[in-house]
């Protein structure tokens, strides 16, 4: 039997100001965040994406008696915003998390790639984020995701370490070598087990599902579900953003009534639906996937060069990464929050300078906080220049001692 | 393919990007095997190219529509510019009939802005021959919304008369053509300007010895360049960054108020105006001397001079008015009047590699594409080959 692992990414960034040099405020948080924006995007994509989503999900999964699963991770600066501003929206969650069909993802709090650089950085956003989920979902995570599907074969013992029982990952071609991406492998050098995406099959619903050019279109349920069942194998990992459904699509393209009829479809032709520490539990690894070098759910390519692939994005995270001892040393709750949220992979993604097959989605995303790559780049050095500044002017004396290693 | 060219301008004697283009696509025209007669006014200094015939039709500027000494602006116009044009058309509608009755022969007509357009819909009745009209700017725009009723009327003409119409950017086709005049969008085609690629990429070009981070305006003193935009945004800046130092180069009648503007603004010592007229190769040398170009234009058909600072690999901070915005990419844009952001970009440049590096790179391989070969293909494809059915 071919088991469906459904996973939704949940995702809103912190976006920043237009930085200027002749802003008098001066409390930073407020000087760099743009809230207004933040709240504003929150409540249209609300309203667009996340209630009905979550009103369709519910029904799909009380209606099929628990059958259909699925699973999610909500970013910690997701959930931030949520709180601010959709309080509501968190009962939402609760209700779909309540129904045993839903499983919860740890991921980065702040959907940073500090696992590229600092480990304990890394883990430290992971804790955070744990004890958020607790906090507004009294759950606590098995297995992980990490920021834009982010893997690589030494992630896998630190997750081990940390006491996941597995993963998602990007199936790409690179990596599966010519092998089914529908089972479960297990990581290089390790018995970690992830689940590759079928990133086919994902991005059919994720990026085509709309596109009047493409030769499928329009996609059914009912011919989607006959693709789902004639790939085979055990687990097809269809993970894709939450906000395909009524934000990147809107309702207008039929995504809603495709999501509806779809779990019906599959299992008229004998597929079931699993969660993903469900289908850990449920199939065994059918070998091992070598995630070296690195690989991203992102673009044509797979890897990291939608956020570092150009001189200008290395020199931001440089810069980022540059400050951790300046920004530790402190030991001000807010100054580190700030730099965390800097960290967030949006603001290298918005610097990206490839004009390729992936330049249009790239300046969707974009569109929303910067005109250009240039102009996000500026913001960005801009702030973290007055950031420094910030830090060195008020926290001199602390500043300057040698940084101890964070707790 | 013959084809009767009409317009005022070519070098020396031009104040714009009009005569920059003529002196460009004539000569690669002629490269494509294309035989171009020009007809433009007469000049004390007869005008001459090796590439192209030009006839200057027994007309003298003298009444201010064409000024020997640099050309026309739009501030100079007399008192009842339509005398000149007039004038104008008579001379060269005169020329151009003789011609025929002497045996020429030509294919189309094509005509560069509301000057020559008379003439050109005159010889289309008179001759029977297709017309291609460019519109380089439009009066609309040229007079910042207070256009003069009867040139814009000849420009409404032309765009009734001919039959295929060619604007140098989108901006020109979609907001002034088609909104203000109430063109037929599927007759126009847009034709971006090129630039001599070759000319600023030269090993000769002299380095200027430069003691402070230069920011580089190089356009006409008239409100439409913007030109106290820039200081105003130069004050900023010079408050951030004490060093950098603002060049004004041009002429025209603002410079008198500009000058003052400067010493008001507390910028004087930190702002050099470079009047006097400058070679090619002193203009290449100064565009790479700069560390940011910066042009603040209210209206700018295209810009043909943000093309060359960006192959002369000067980052570039472009008004959202410029035309060119529609072709590049690599470069930074802003709205003229918001000063403070205009100030904080030029200040981005200045503080920091790797951003003024990835920019000039970038943005030099993107110009380099805007050749004139190009545009003299697209001239031949777009509207020549199509009219001359």
């Amino acid at each position: 039997m071919t088991s469906v692992v459904f996973y939704f990414q949940v995702h809103q960034p912190p976006r920043l100001k237009k930085f200027s040099f002749f802003d008098t405020e001066t409390d930073p948080e407020k000087r760099y965040f743009d809230r207004k924006k933040d709240e504003r995007i929150f409540h249209r994509v609300a309203a667009k994406c996340y209630y009905p989503a979550n009103e369709t999900i519910l029904h799909l999964i009380e209606d099929t008696d628990r059958k259909f699963r699925v699973t999610y991770s909500l970013t910690g600066t997701f959930m931030e915003q949520m709180e601010e501003y959709e309080p509501e929206l968190i009962d939402s969650f609760r209700d779909l998390v309540k129904t045993g069909a839903v499983e919860l993802l740890d991921e980065t709090y702040y959907h940073s790639f500090a696992a590229l650089w600092d480990m304990d950085e890394f883990k430290e956003q992971v804790r955070e984020h744990r004890k958020k989920t607790k906090e507004l979902f009294k759950y606590r995570p098995t297995a992980f995701r990490n920021t834009e599907g982010l893997f690589f074969n030494e992630l896998a013992k630190v997750l081990q370490k940390m006491d996941y029982i597995g993963a998602v990952a990007e199936g790409a071609d690179r990596v599966l070598a010519g092998r089914s991406p529908n089972h479960v492998y297990t990581v290089k050098g390790t018995d970690f087990p992830i689940i590759p995406r079928n990133y086919r099959l994902s991005d059919d619903v994720g990026f085509r599902f709309a596109n009047p050019h493409w030769k499928e279109y329009p996609l059914t349920a009912e011919k989607y579900a006959s693709w789902i069942q004639a790939a085979g194998g055990d687990v097809v990992g269809l993970f894709m953003d939450y906000e395909t459904f009524g934000e990147h699509m809107w309702p207008v393209t039929g995504i809603f009534e495709f999501l509806k009829a779809l779990p019906y479809k599959l299992m008229e032709r004998g597929v079931d639906f699993m969660t993903v520490s469900e289908a850990f539990a449920h199939y065994k690894p059918a070998g091992e996937l070598n995630y070296d070098p690195a690989v991203t759910w992102a673009d044509m390519d797979r890897d990291l060069s939608a956020w570092l692939n150009n001189e200008l994005q290395w020199a931001a995270f440089e810069k980022i990464k540059a400050l951790k001892s300046l920004v530790m040393a402190t030991k001000d709750p807010r100054i580190i929050k700030i730099w965390r949220k800097l960290q967030t992979s949006d603001h290298f993604y918005y610097m990206s300078l490839k004009y390729n097959q992936d330049g249009d989605i790239h300046a969707y995303f974009r569109n929303e906080a910067f005109e250009s790559p240039y102009d996000a780049y500026i913001s960005y050095m801009n702030t973290l220049a007055h950031f420094e500044g910030h830090i060195k002017k008020n926290y001199g004396a602390r500043a300057r001692q040698p940084a101890r290693k964070h707790q | 393919m013959r084809v009767l060219m009409i317009g005022w301008e070519f070098p020396p004697f031009f104040s714009g990007g009009l005569g920059i283009h003529v002196y460009h696509l004539t000569r690669e025209l002629s490269r494509k095997g294309v035989n171009v007669t020009y007809v433009m006014p007469k000049t004390h200094t007869p005008v001459s190219a090796p590439w192209v015939r030009i006839i200057q039709a027994p007309f003298y500027a003298d009444i201010g529509i064409y000024s020997l000494s640099g050309g026309m602006a739009v501030e100079d116009y007399p008192s009842d510019p339509l005398e000149g044009a007039r004038a104008f058309t008579d001379a060269v509608v005169k020329t151009v009939t003789q011609m025929v009755q002497r045996g020429e022969r030509f294919d189309v007509i094509h005509c560069h802005d509301w000057i020559s357009f008379p003439a050109g819909i005159a010889l289309k009745r008179l001759l029977n021959i297709p017309l291609v009209v460019t519109f380089h700017a439009t009066e609309y725009s040229r007079t910042a919304d207070r256009p003069y009723k009867p040139i814009m009327d000849i420009e409404r003409e032309a765009i009734q008369e001919a039959d295929h119409i060619i604007t140098v950017s989108k901006k020109i086709r979609d907001e002034e053509l088609v909104k203000r005049y109430g063109a037929d969008p599927g007759k126009i085609s847009v034709i971006y300007n090129g630039i001599d690629v070759d000319q600023f990429l030269r090993d000769d070009i002299p380095k200027i010895d430069k003691t402070a981070p230069m920011v580089l305006f190089f356009g006409r003193l008239t409100f439409q360049k913007g030109p106290e935009y820039f200081l105003r945004a130069a004050q900023l800046v010079h408050k951030v960054l004490p060093d950098a130092q603002f060049v004004v180069a041009g002429r025209g009648f603002l410079l008198p108020a500009l000058t003052k503007m400067a010493a008001e603004l507390g910028i004087a010592d930190r702002t050099i105006f470079i009047t006097q007229k400058m070679s090619e190769t002193e203009v290449a040398a100064l565009y790479r001397a700069a560390d940011v170009y910066v042009m603040p234009s209210v209206y700018e058909p295209f810009g043909i001079t943000a093309l060359e600072a960006l192959v002369s690999g000067t980052p570039v901070i472009l008004s959202k008015r410029v035309g060119a915005t529609d072709i590049v990419h690599h470069v930074l844009t802003v709205e003229y009047w918001d000063v403070e952001e205009m100030a904080n970009k030029i200040i981005s440049v200045l503080m920091g590699e790797p951003l003024r590096r990835v920019l000039g790179r970038n943005g030099q391989e993107e110009a380099k594409k805007y050749s004139w070969s190009w545009v003299a293909d697209e001239t031949i494809n777009k509207a020549y080959k199509r009219v001359i059915e």
